[in-house]
Protein backbone atom coordinates (compact mmCIF):
# COMPACT_ATOMS: atom_id res chain seq x y z
CA UNK A 1 0.00 0.00 0.00
CA UNK A 2 2.87 2.12 0.01
CA UNK A 3 1.90 3.90 -2.90
CA UNK A 4 -1.02 5.07 -2.68
CA UNK A 5 -0.34 8.81 -1.39
CA UNK A 6 1.96 9.17 -3.82
CA UNK A 7 -0.71 8.67 -6.65
CA UNK A 8 -3.25 10.35 -4.37
CA UNK A 9 -1.35 12.97 -4.56
CA UNK A 10 -0.90 12.95 -8.27
CA UNK A 11 -4.64 12.35 -8.86
CA UNK A 12 -5.05 15.59 -6.92
CA UNK A 13 -2.67 17.54 -8.54
CA UNK A 14 -3.97 16.67 -12.07
CA UNK A 15 -7.49 17.45 -10.86
CA UNK A 16 -6.59 20.95 -9.38
CA UNK A 17 -4.81 21.75 -12.73
CA UNK A 18 -7.94 21.46 -14.71
CA UNK A 19 -9.82 23.50 -12.32
CA UNK A 20 -12.58 23.64 -15.62
CA UNK A 21 -13.33 20.14 -14.85
CA UNK A 22 -14.43 20.30 -11.53
CA UNK A 23 -17.20 23.44 -12.30
CA UNK A 24 -18.50 21.54 -14.78
CA UNK A 25 -19.52 18.66 -12.49
CA UNK A 26 -21.00 21.65 -10.15
CA UNK A 27 -22.84 22.96 -12.71
CA UNK A 28 -23.77 19.79 -13.79
CA UNK A 29 -25.62 18.75 -9.83
CA UNK A 30 -26.69 22.36 -10.09
CA UNK A 31 -28.89 21.70 -13.19
CA UNK A 32 -30.30 18.53 -12.31
CA UNK A 33 -31.28 19.90 -9.11
CA UNK A 34 -32.95 23.07 -11.12
CA UNK A 35 -34.73 20.56 -13.29
CA UNK A 36 -35.95 18.56 -10.61
CA UNK A 37 -37.12 22.11 -8.91
CA UNK A 38 -39.09 23.29 -11.78
CA UNK A 39 -40.52 20.28 -12.73
CA UNK A 40 -42.17 19.92 -9.31
CA UNK A 41 -43.02 23.69 -8.89
CA UNK A 42 -45.95 22.76 -10.89
CA UNK A 43 -47.76 20.09 -8.89
CA UNK A 44 -46.75 21.50 -5.70
CA UNK A 45 -46.09 18.48 -3.76
CA UNK A 46 -44.30 17.62 -0.12
CA UNK A 47 -40.89 18.30 -0.62
CA UNK A 48 -39.85 17.36 3.02
CA UNK A 49 -40.84 13.52 1.50
CA UNK A 50 -39.07 14.15 -1.62
CA UNK A 51 -36.13 15.41 -0.77
CA UNK A 52 -34.14 11.88 0.06
CA UNK A 53 -34.56 10.74 -3.71
CA UNK A 54 -34.36 14.37 -5.46
CA UNK A 55 -30.93 14.98 -3.49
CA UNK A 56 -29.19 11.25 -3.72
CA UNK A 57 -30.26 11.50 -7.71
CA UNK A 58 -28.27 14.33 -8.03
CA UNK A 59 -25.56 13.01 -6.07
CA UNK A 60 -25.38 9.49 -7.91
CA UNK A 61 -25.80 11.33 -11.67
CA UNK A 62 -23.22 13.90 -10.61
CA UNK A 63 -20.95 11.85 -9.30
CA UNK A 64 -21.11 9.59 -11.65
CA UNK A 65 -19.73 11.44 -14.25
CA UNK A 66 -16.80 12.89 -11.79
CA UNK A 67 -15.56 9.90 -11.26
CA UNK A 68 -15.49 8.78 -15.01
CA UNK A 69 -12.03 10.78 -16.11
CA UNK A 70 -10.02 9.34 -13.58
CA UNK A 71 -9.55 6.40 -15.55
CA UNK A 72 -10.63 7.50 -18.91
CA UNK A 73 -7.29 10.04 -18.75
CA UNK A 74 -5.37 7.06 -18.73
CA UNK A 75 -7.31 4.99 -21.79
CA UNK A 76 -6.83 8.43 -23.73
CA UNK A 77 -3.41 9.66 -23.10
CA UNK A 78 -1.75 5.96 -23.44
CA UNK A 79 -0.29 6.48 -19.75
CA UNK A 80 -1.83 3.49 -18.94
CA UNK A 81 1.13 1.51 -20.10
CA UNK A 82 3.27 3.73 -18.13
CA UNK A 83 0.70 2.66 -15.08
CA UNK A 84 1.29 -0.89 -15.93
CA UNK A 85 5.23 -0.82 -16.18
CA UNK A 86 6.02 1.43 -13.11
CA UNK A 87 6.34 -1.63 -10.07
CA UNK A 88 3.02 0.10 -8.70
CA UNK A 89 0.47 -2.27 -7.57
CA UNK A 90 -2.99 -2.22 -9.52
CA UNK A 91 -4.49 -2.21 -6.58
CA UNK A 92 -2.60 1.01 -4.63
CA UNK A 93 -3.51 3.13 -8.20
CA UNK A 94 -7.45 2.20 -7.66
CA UNK A 95 -7.14 2.72 -3.64
CA UNK A 96 -4.70 6.22 -4.96
CA UNK A 97 -7.90 6.84 -7.40
CA UNK A 98 -10.65 5.79 -5.31
CA UNK A 99 -9.29 8.48 -2.49
CA UNK A 100 -8.90 10.98 -4.98
CA UNK A 101 -12.31 10.71 -6.45
CA UNK A 102 -13.95 10.93 -2.96
CA UNK A 103 -11.70 14.24 -2.22
CA UNK A 104 -13.73 15.70 -5.29
CA UNK A 105 -16.81 13.59 -4.56
CA UNK A 106 -17.21 15.35 -0.77
CA UNK A 107 -16.54 19.14 -2.41
CA UNK A 108 -18.86 18.50 -5.32
CA UNK A 109 -21.68 17.32 -2.67
CA UNK A 110 -21.29 19.74 -0.05
CA UNK A 111 -22.42 22.07 -3.16
CA UNK A 112 -25.14 20.24 -3.58
CA UNK A 113 -26.29 19.95 -0.12
CA UNK A 114 -26.17 23.72 0.04
CA UNK A 115 -28.07 24.43 -3.35
CA UNK A 116 -30.23 22.11 -2.41
CA UNK A 117 -31.14 23.49 0.47
CA UNK A 118 -31.06 26.90 -1.52
CA UNK A 119 -33.72 25.82 -3.68
CA UNK A 120 -36.13 23.58 -2.08
CA UNK A 121 -38.14 24.22 1.09
CA UNK A 122 -36.90 21.69 2.98
CA UNK A 123 -35.91 21.20 7.03
CA UNK A 124 -32.80 19.40 8.33
CA UNK A 125 -33.50 18.61 11.81
CA UNK A 126 -30.34 16.45 12.32
CA UNK A 127 -27.51 17.62 10.10
CA UNK A 128 -25.26 15.13 11.75
CA UNK A 129 -27.05 12.47 11.17
CA UNK A 130 -27.28 13.39 7.76
CA UNK A 131 -23.61 14.09 7.37
CA UNK A 132 -22.76 10.89 8.14
CA UNK A 133 -24.97 8.84 6.36
CA UNK A 134 -24.00 11.03 2.99
CA UNK A 135 -20.17 10.15 4.20
CA UNK A 136 -21.07 6.40 4.18
CA UNK A 137 -23.29 6.11 1.19
CA UNK A 138 -20.47 8.11 -0.63
CA UNK A 139 -17.71 5.60 0.33
CA UNK A 140 -19.80 2.67 -0.98
CA UNK A 141 -20.80 4.60 -4.43
CA UNK A 142 -17.21 6.16 -4.80
CA UNK A 143 -15.64 2.52 -4.44
CA UNK A 144 -18.11 0.71 -6.91
CA UNK A 145 -18.31 3.47 -9.16
CA UNK A 146 -14.25 3.65 -9.59
CA UNK A 147 -13.93 -0.36 -10.61
CA UNK A 148 -17.22 0.43 -12.87
CA UNK A 149 -15.24 3.75 -14.49
CA UNK A 150 -12.49 1.58 -14.94
CA UNK A 151 -14.04 -1.05 -16.95
CA UNK A 152 -16.03 1.47 -19.12
CA UNK A 153 -13.04 3.61 -19.81
CA UNK A 154 -12.05 0.54 -22.10
CA UNK A 155 -15.01 -0.05 -23.81
CA UNK A 156 -17.09 1.76 -27.25
CA UNK A 157 -19.01 4.33 -25.52
CA UNK A 158 -17.80 4.54 -22.92
CA UNK A 159 -19.75 7.49 -21.42
CA UNK A 160 -23.03 5.76 -21.66
CA UNK A 161 -21.79 2.59 -20.69
CA UNK A 162 -20.62 3.96 -17.16
CA UNK A 163 -24.56 4.50 -16.15
CA UNK A 164 -25.38 1.58 -17.95
CA UNK A 165 -23.27 -0.56 -15.61
CA UNK A 166 -22.96 0.87 -12.31
CA UNK A 167 -27.11 1.70 -11.79
CA UNK A 168 -28.05 -2.14 -11.78
CA UNK A 169 -25.19 -2.43 -9.13
CA UNK A 170 -26.26 0.40 -6.99
CA UNK A 171 -29.78 0.08 -7.28
CA UNK A 172 -30.58 -1.85 -4.40
CA UNK A 173 -27.53 -1.00 -2.65
CA UNK A 174 -26.38 1.69 -1.85
CA UNK A 175 -29.37 3.93 -3.62
CA UNK A 176 -32.16 2.21 -1.20
CA UNK A 177 -30.83 1.98 2.26
CA UNK A 178 -29.30 5.63 1.69
CA UNK A 179 -32.48 7.06 0.51
CA UNK A 180 -34.43 5.41 2.98
CA UNK A 181 -31.88 6.51 5.74
CA UNK A 182 -32.02 9.91 4.55
CA UNK A 183 -35.90 9.83 4.21
CA UNK A 184 -36.01 9.32 8.52
CA UNK A 185 -33.40 11.53 9.07
CA UNK A 186 -34.80 14.20 7.41
CA UNK A 187 -38.08 13.55 9.05
CA UNK A 188 -36.55 13.36 12.49
CA UNK A 189 -34.84 10.27 13.22
CA UNK A 190 -31.38 10.17 14.92
CA UNK A 191 -28.28 8.32 13.79
CA UNK A 192 -29.55 5.61 16.18
CA UNK A 193 -33.02 5.36 14.59
CA UNK A 194 -31.31 4.23 11.14
CA UNK A 195 -28.73 2.24 12.38
CA UNK A 196 -30.10 -0.20 10.54
CA UNK A 197 -29.16 1.72 7.14
CA UNK A 198 -25.90 2.95 8.17
CA UNK A 199 -24.82 -0.37 9.12
CA UNK A 200 -25.91 -1.43 5.66
CA UNK A 201 -23.91 1.54 4.27
CA UNK A 202 -20.59 0.74 6.21
CA UNK A 203 -20.97 -2.45 5.08
CA UNK A 204 -21.29 -2.06 1.51
CA UNK A 205 -18.51 0.33 1.86
CA UNK A 206 -16.36 -2.64 3.02
CA UNK A 207 -17.83 -5.25 0.49
CA UNK A 208 -17.19 -2.35 -2.50
CA UNK A 209 -13.87 -1.59 -1.54
CA UNK A 210 -12.75 -5.24 -1.15
CA UNK A 211 -13.86 -5.94 -4.33
CA UNK A 212 -12.49 -2.95 -5.95
CA UNK A 213 -8.95 -3.97 -4.54
CA UNK A 214 -8.80 -7.15 -5.25
CA UNK A 215 -10.57 -7.18 -9.17
CA UNK A 216 -8.80 -3.64 -9.88
CA UNK A 217 -5.81 -6.09 -11.72
CA UNK A 218 -8.08 -7.89 -14.05
CA UNK A 219 -9.25 -4.58 -15.23
CA UNK A 220 -6.31 -2.69 -15.66
CA UNK A 221 -3.98 -5.82 -17.37
CA UNK A 222 -2.58 -5.09 -20.81
CA UNK B 1 -18.73 -28.48 -26.78
CA UNK B 2 -21.51 -30.22 -28.37
CA UNK B 3 -23.78 -32.56 -26.79
CA UNK B 4 -24.50 -35.93 -28.57
CA UNK B 5 -27.75 -35.74 -30.54
CA UNK B 6 -28.68 -38.76 -28.34
CA UNK B 7 -28.21 -36.74 -25.14
CA UNK B 8 -30.14 -33.89 -26.67
CA UNK B 9 -33.56 -35.86 -26.84
CA UNK B 10 -32.83 -37.43 -23.77
CA UNK B 11 -32.34 -34.09 -22.20
CA UNK B 12 -35.74 -32.80 -24.50
CA UNK B 13 -37.73 -35.40 -23.97
CA UNK B 14 -37.26 -35.32 -19.80
CA UNK B 15 -37.60 -31.96 -19.53
CA UNK B 16 -41.06 -32.49 -21.55
CA UNK B 17 -42.05 -34.91 -19.41
CA UNK B 18 -41.56 -33.55 -16.32
CA UNK B 19 -43.25 -30.22 -17.34
CA UNK B 20 -46.05 -31.75 -18.42
CA UNK B 21 -46.70 -33.65 -15.94
CA UNK B 22 -46.64 -30.76 -13.62
CA UNK B 23 -48.47 -28.71 -15.87
CA UNK B 24 -51.25 -31.33 -15.88
CA UNK B 25 -50.90 -31.49 -11.93
CA UNK B 26 -51.09 -27.79 -11.66
CA UNK B 27 -53.88 -27.32 -14.44
CA UNK B 28 -56.13 -29.96 -14.06
CA UNK B 29 -55.11 -32.59 -10.53
CA UNK B 30 -54.37 -30.90 -7.64
CA UNK B 31 -57.14 -28.78 -5.79
CA UNK B 32 -56.66 -24.89 -4.56
CA UNK B 33 -55.35 -24.66 -1.20
CA UNK B 34 -57.92 -22.91 1.67
CA UNK B 35 -55.81 -19.85 1.64
CA UNK B 36 -56.17 -19.18 -2.37
CA UNK B 37 -59.90 -20.12 -2.06
CA UNK B 38 -61.24 -16.74 -1.67
CA UNK B 39 -58.88 -15.09 -4.05
CA UNK B 40 -61.08 -13.31 -6.87
CA UNK B 41 -59.55 -15.80 -8.92
CA UNK B 42 -58.74 -18.80 -7.06
CA UNK B 43 -57.60 -20.85 -10.14
CA UNK B 44 -54.89 -18.19 -11.06
CA UNK B 45 -53.26 -20.45 -8.17
CA UNK B 46 -52.47 -22.81 -11.13
CA UNK B 47 -50.20 -20.91 -13.32
CA UNK B 48 -47.80 -19.89 -10.49
CA UNK B 49 -45.79 -23.38 -10.76
CA UNK B 50 -44.72 -21.74 -14.36
CA UNK B 51 -43.47 -18.50 -12.91
CA UNK B 52 -41.56 -19.94 -10.04
CA UNK B 53 -39.33 -22.05 -12.27
CA UNK B 54 -38.56 -20.16 -14.66
CA UNK B 55 -37.04 -17.10 -11.54
CA UNK B 56 -35.40 -20.39 -10.29
CA UNK B 57 -33.99 -20.83 -13.89
CA UNK B 58 -32.90 -17.29 -13.93
CA UNK B 59 -31.09 -17.84 -10.99
CA UNK B 60 -29.14 -20.09 -11.45
CA UNK B 61 -28.16 -18.90 -14.86
CA UNK B 62 -26.83 -16.18 -13.04
CA UNK B 63 -25.33 -18.26 -10.71
CA UNK B 64 -23.26 -20.27 -13.73
CA UNK B 65 -22.62 -16.58 -14.74
CA UNK B 66 -20.77 -16.05 -12.09
CA UNK B 67 -19.17 -19.40 -11.49
CA UNK B 68 -17.86 -19.39 -15.09
CA UNK B 69 -16.73 -15.25 -14.78
CA UNK B 70 -14.46 -16.83 -11.69
CA UNK B 71 -13.28 -19.55 -13.27
CA UNK B 72 -12.14 -17.81 -16.33
CA UNK B 73 -10.11 -15.05 -13.96
CA UNK B 74 -8.53 -18.32 -12.07
CA UNK B 75 -7.21 -19.95 -15.19
CA UNK B 76 -7.25 -17.30 -18.49
CA UNK B 77 -9.32 -19.97 -20.01
CA UNK B 78 -12.04 -19.06 -22.65
CA UNK B 79 -14.07 -21.76 -22.16
CA UNK B 80 -14.90 -20.59 -18.44
CA UNK B 81 -16.06 -17.08 -20.49
CA UNK B 82 -17.91 -18.55 -23.44
CA UNK B 83 -19.91 -20.40 -20.43
CA UNK B 84 -20.05 -17.22 -18.57
CA UNK B 85 -21.52 -15.81 -21.77
CA UNK B 86 -23.46 -18.23 -22.84
CA UNK B 87 -25.48 -18.61 -19.58
CA UNK B 88 -26.03 -14.58 -19.52
CA UNK B 89 -27.83 -14.90 -22.55
CA UNK B 90 -29.92 -17.66 -21.38
CA UNK B 91 -30.34 -15.75 -18.12
CA UNK B 92 -32.18 -12.71 -19.21
CA UNK B 93 -34.77 -14.74 -21.56
CA UNK B 94 -35.95 -16.95 -18.17
CA UNK B 95 -35.48 -13.37 -16.39
CA UNK B 96 -38.02 -12.12 -19.01
CA UNK B 97 -40.13 -14.87 -18.90
CA UNK B 98 -40.34 -14.89 -14.94
CA UNK B 99 -41.20 -11.14 -14.90
CA UNK B 100 -43.77 -11.22 -17.95
CA UNK B 101 -45.49 -14.27 -15.87
CA UNK B 102 -44.95 -13.31 -12.42
CA UNK B 103 -46.49 -9.47 -13.83
CA UNK B 104 -49.67 -11.64 -15.13
CA UNK B 105 -49.85 -13.71 -11.88
CA UNK B 106 -50.12 -10.33 -10.31
CA UNK B 107 -52.69 -9.05 -12.41
CA UNK B 108 -54.64 -12.29 -12.40
CA UNK B 109 -54.39 -12.62 -8.42
CA UNK B 110 -54.01 -8.75 -7.08
CA UNK B 111 -55.16 -7.11 -10.08
CA UNK B 112 -51.80 -4.83 -10.31
CA UNK B 113 -49.33 -5.89 -13.16
CA UNK B 114 -46.35 -4.80 -10.09
CA UNK B 115 -45.77 -3.97 -6.44
CA UNK B 116 -42.47 -1.47 -6.54
CA UNK B 117 -42.33 -2.18 -2.56
CA UNK B 118 -42.22 -5.96 -3.02
CA UNK B 119 -38.45 -7.72 -1.98
CA UNK B 120 -38.75 -10.00 -5.07
CA UNK B 121 -40.29 -8.75 -7.30
CA UNK B 122 -37.32 -5.84 -7.43
CA UNK B 123 -34.85 -8.38 -7.09
CA UNK B 124 -35.69 -10.37 -10.31
CA UNK B 125 -35.99 -7.05 -11.59
CA UNK B 126 -32.21 -5.51 -10.78
CA UNK B 127 -31.03 -9.28 -12.24
CA UNK B 128 -32.64 -8.70 -15.23
CA UNK B 129 -30.97 -5.21 -15.00
CA UNK B 130 -27.89 -6.36 -14.43
CA UNK B 131 -27.31 -9.34 -17.12
CA UNK B 132 -28.67 -7.05 -19.68
CA UNK B 133 -25.78 -4.36 -18.62
CA UNK B 134 -23.44 -7.32 -18.77
CA UNK B 135 -24.75 -8.36 -22.18
CA UNK B 136 -24.46 -4.42 -23.21
CA UNK B 137 -20.85 -4.77 -21.86
CA UNK B 138 -19.99 -7.37 -23.92
CA UNK B 139 -21.33 -5.42 -27.35
CA UNK B 140 -18.96 -2.49 -26.47
CA UNK B 141 -15.72 -4.38 -26.39
CA UNK B 142 -13.86 -6.41 -29.84
CA UNK B 143 -11.24 -7.36 -28.10
CA UNK B 144 -11.63 -11.20 -27.29
CA UNK B 145 -9.28 -11.46 -24.01
CA UNK B 146 -10.47 -8.04 -22.79
CA UNK B 147 -13.90 -8.51 -23.45
CA UNK B 148 -13.64 -12.36 -21.39
CA UNK B 149 -11.91 -10.24 -18.71
CA UNK B 150 -14.00 -7.06 -18.29
CA UNK B 151 -16.75 -8.75 -18.33
CA UNK B 152 -15.65 -11.30 -15.64
CA UNK B 153 -15.04 -8.81 -12.91
CA UNK B 154 -18.65 -6.86 -13.74
CA UNK B 155 -20.49 -10.38 -13.47
CA UNK B 156 -18.55 -10.94 -10.25
CA UNK B 157 -19.66 -7.10 -8.98
CA UNK B 158 -23.16 -8.17 -10.28
CA UNK B 159 -23.39 -11.41 -8.29
CA UNK B 160 -21.94 -9.95 -5.23
CA UNK B 161 -24.43 -7.28 -5.34
CA UNK B 162 -27.95 -9.58 -5.11
CA UNK B 163 -26.83 -11.38 -1.81
CA UNK B 164 -25.92 -7.60 -1.08
CA UNK B 165 -29.43 -6.36 -1.80
CA UNK B 166 -31.18 -9.44 -0.52
CA UNK B 167 -29.67 -8.38 3.02
CA UNK B 168 -30.06 -5.14 2.71
CA UNK B 169 -34.21 -5.44 1.98
CA UNK B 170 -35.00 -7.23 4.78
CA UNK B 171 -36.40 -4.20 6.15
CA UNK B 172 -39.16 -3.86 3.49
CA UNK B 173 -42.23 -5.47 3.67
CA UNK B 174 -43.37 -8.12 1.48
CA UNK B 175 -46.32 -9.35 0.06
CA UNK B 176 -44.74 -12.00 -2.32
CA UNK B 177 -46.49 -14.69 -1.31
CA UNK B 178 -44.20 -17.30 0.40
CA UNK B 179 -45.34 -20.56 -0.76
CA UNK B 180 -42.41 -22.86 -0.80
CA UNK B 181 -41.22 -22.83 2.84
CA UNK B 182 -42.47 -26.08 4.52
CA UNK B 183 -43.33 -23.72 7.74
CA UNK B 184 -46.11 -22.00 5.63
CA UNK B 185 -46.83 -24.56 3.32
CA UNK B 186 -50.20 -25.01 3.26
CA UNK B 187 -50.47 -25.61 -0.68
CA UNK B 188 -50.43 -29.06 -0.44
CA UNK B 189 -48.74 -32.24 -1.34
CA UNK B 190 -50.00 -32.23 -4.61
CA UNK B 191 -48.98 -28.53 -5.50
CA UNK B 192 -45.73 -28.90 -4.09
CA UNK B 193 -45.13 -32.20 -6.01
CA UNK B 194 -46.00 -30.08 -9.19
CA UNK B 195 -43.52 -27.64 -8.40
CA UNK B 196 -41.10 -29.71 -7.54
CA UNK B 197 -41.36 -31.31 -11.05
CA UNK B 198 -41.90 -27.71 -12.72
CA UNK B 199 -38.49 -26.55 -11.22
CA UNK B 200 -37.15 -30.33 -12.19
CA UNK B 201 -38.26 -29.68 -16.01
CA UNK B 202 -37.35 -26.38 -16.37
CA UNK B 203 -33.59 -27.32 -15.35
CA UNK B 204 -33.18 -29.66 -17.27
CA UNK B 205 -34.57 -27.15 -20.34
CA UNK B 206 -31.88 -24.63 -19.05
CA UNK B 207 -28.98 -26.85 -19.77
CA UNK B 208 -30.65 -27.72 -23.34
CA UNK B 209 -31.07 -24.40 -24.12
CA UNK B 210 -27.24 -23.55 -22.73
CA UNK B 211 -25.70 -26.30 -24.69
CA UNK B 212 -26.94 -24.89 -28.09
CA UNK B 213 -26.17 -21.25 -26.67
CA UNK B 214 -22.14 -22.43 -25.96
CA UNK B 215 -22.21 -24.45 -29.74
CA UNK B 216 -23.29 -21.07 -30.94
CA UNK B 217 -20.29 -19.35 -29.17
CA UNK B 218 -18.16 -21.64 -29.83
CA UNK B 219 -18.90 -21.79 -33.41
CA UNK B 220 -18.56 -18.10 -33.35
CA UNK B 221 -15.18 -18.14 -32.17
CA UNK B 222 -13.80 -20.93 -34.91
CA UNK B 223 -14.97 -18.51 -37.31
CA UNK B 224 -13.33 -15.86 -36.04
CA UNK B 225 -9.92 -18.10 -35.91
CA UNK B 226 -10.78 -18.90 -39.78
CA UNK B 227 -11.12 -15.08 -40.72
CA UNK B 228 -7.96 -14.36 -39.17
CA UNK B 229 -6.07 -16.75 -41.12
CA UNK B 230 -7.60 -16.02 -44.39
CA UNK B 231 -6.54 -12.60 -43.58
CA UNK B 232 -2.59 -13.66 -44.04
CA UNK C 1 -63.19 -17.32 -15.73
CA UNK C 2 -62.53 -14.79 -19.32
CA UNK C 3 -59.17 -13.86 -17.04
CA UNK C 4 -58.00 -17.34 -16.89
CA UNK C 5 -58.39 -17.65 -20.64
CA UNK C 6 -56.47 -14.51 -21.29
CA UNK C 7 -53.62 -15.92 -19.16
CA UNK C 8 -53.94 -19.11 -21.13
CA UNK C 9 -53.11 -17.16 -24.23
CA UNK C 10 -50.33 -15.22 -22.53
CA UNK C 11 -48.82 -17.62 -21.19
CA UNK C 12 -49.16 -19.70 -25.11
CA UNK C 13 -47.28 -16.91 -26.16
CA UNK C 14 -44.72 -17.08 -23.49
CA UNK C 15 -43.43 -20.34 -24.60
CA UNK C 16 -43.79 -19.27 -28.38
CA UNK C 17 -41.30 -16.69 -27.31
CA UNK C 18 -39.32 -19.42 -25.60
CA UNK C 19 -39.25 -21.37 -29.14
CA UNK C 20 -38.39 -18.69 -31.33
CA UNK C 21 -35.56 -18.02 -29.07
CA UNK C 22 -34.45 -21.64 -29.60
CA UNK C 23 -35.10 -21.47 -33.32
CA UNK C 24 -33.21 -18.46 -33.73
CA UNK C 25 -29.92 -20.09 -31.62
CA UNK C 26 -30.54 -22.93 -34.23
CA UNK C 27 -30.32 -20.74 -37.11
CA UNK C 28 -27.60 -18.58 -35.85
CA UNK C 29 -25.72 -22.32 -35.73
CA UNK C 30 -26.51 -22.58 -39.02
CA UNK C 31 -25.36 -20.03 -40.58
CA UNK C 32 -22.07 -19.81 -38.79
CA UNK C 33 -21.54 -23.03 -40.37
CA UNK C 34 -22.35 -22.23 -43.67
CA UNK C 35 -19.88 -18.99 -43.82
CA UNK C 36 -17.32 -21.27 -42.10
CA UNK C 37 -17.66 -23.68 -44.53
CA UNK C 38 -17.31 -20.70 -47.65
CA UNK C 39 -14.31 -19.66 -46.19
CA UNK C 40 -12.64 -22.91 -45.55
CA UNK C 41 -13.59 -23.51 -49.53
CA UNK C 42 -11.84 -19.87 -50.28
CA UNK C 43 -8.68 -21.10 -47.95
CA UNK C 44 -8.17 -23.86 -50.06
CA UNK C 45 -8.86 -22.89 -53.27
CA UNK C 46 -5.93 -20.14 -52.39
CA UNK C 47 -3.81 -23.11 -51.72
CA UNK C 48 -4.19 -25.14 -54.87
Amino acid sequence: MTAVPAILAKELRVEMRSKQTINAYLLLSLLILASFRFSLALFDPDYQTLAAPILWTTIFFSGMFSIAPSYRREAEQGTRDGLLLAPVPASDVYLGKMLSSLVVLSALEAFTVAVFLAFFPVDVPEPGALVALLALGTVGFVAVGSLIAAISANLRQSEVMLPVLLVPVLLFTVVMSAVSGTAQVLTGASLDGVAEEARLLAAFAVVFVAAGYLLIEYVMEG
Amino acid sequence: MRLPPSVRIALLAAAAALILAAAYLGLVAVEVPESWRDETAPDMFRTMFFHVASAWVAYLAFGVTFVGSAMYLRSRRLEWDALAASSAEVGVVFCTVAIISGSLFAKGTWGVYWLWDDLKLMMTLVLWLVFVAYLALRANMPGRQRRASLSAVFGIIGVICIPLSFAANRIWVTTHPTVIASSSGDIGPGSALALLLSVLGFTLLYVLVLGMRLEVEHLRDELEALKSRVGD
Amino acid sequence: METLVNMYIAYAVIWAGLFAYLLKLHLDARRIEAEMRALREALDARGK
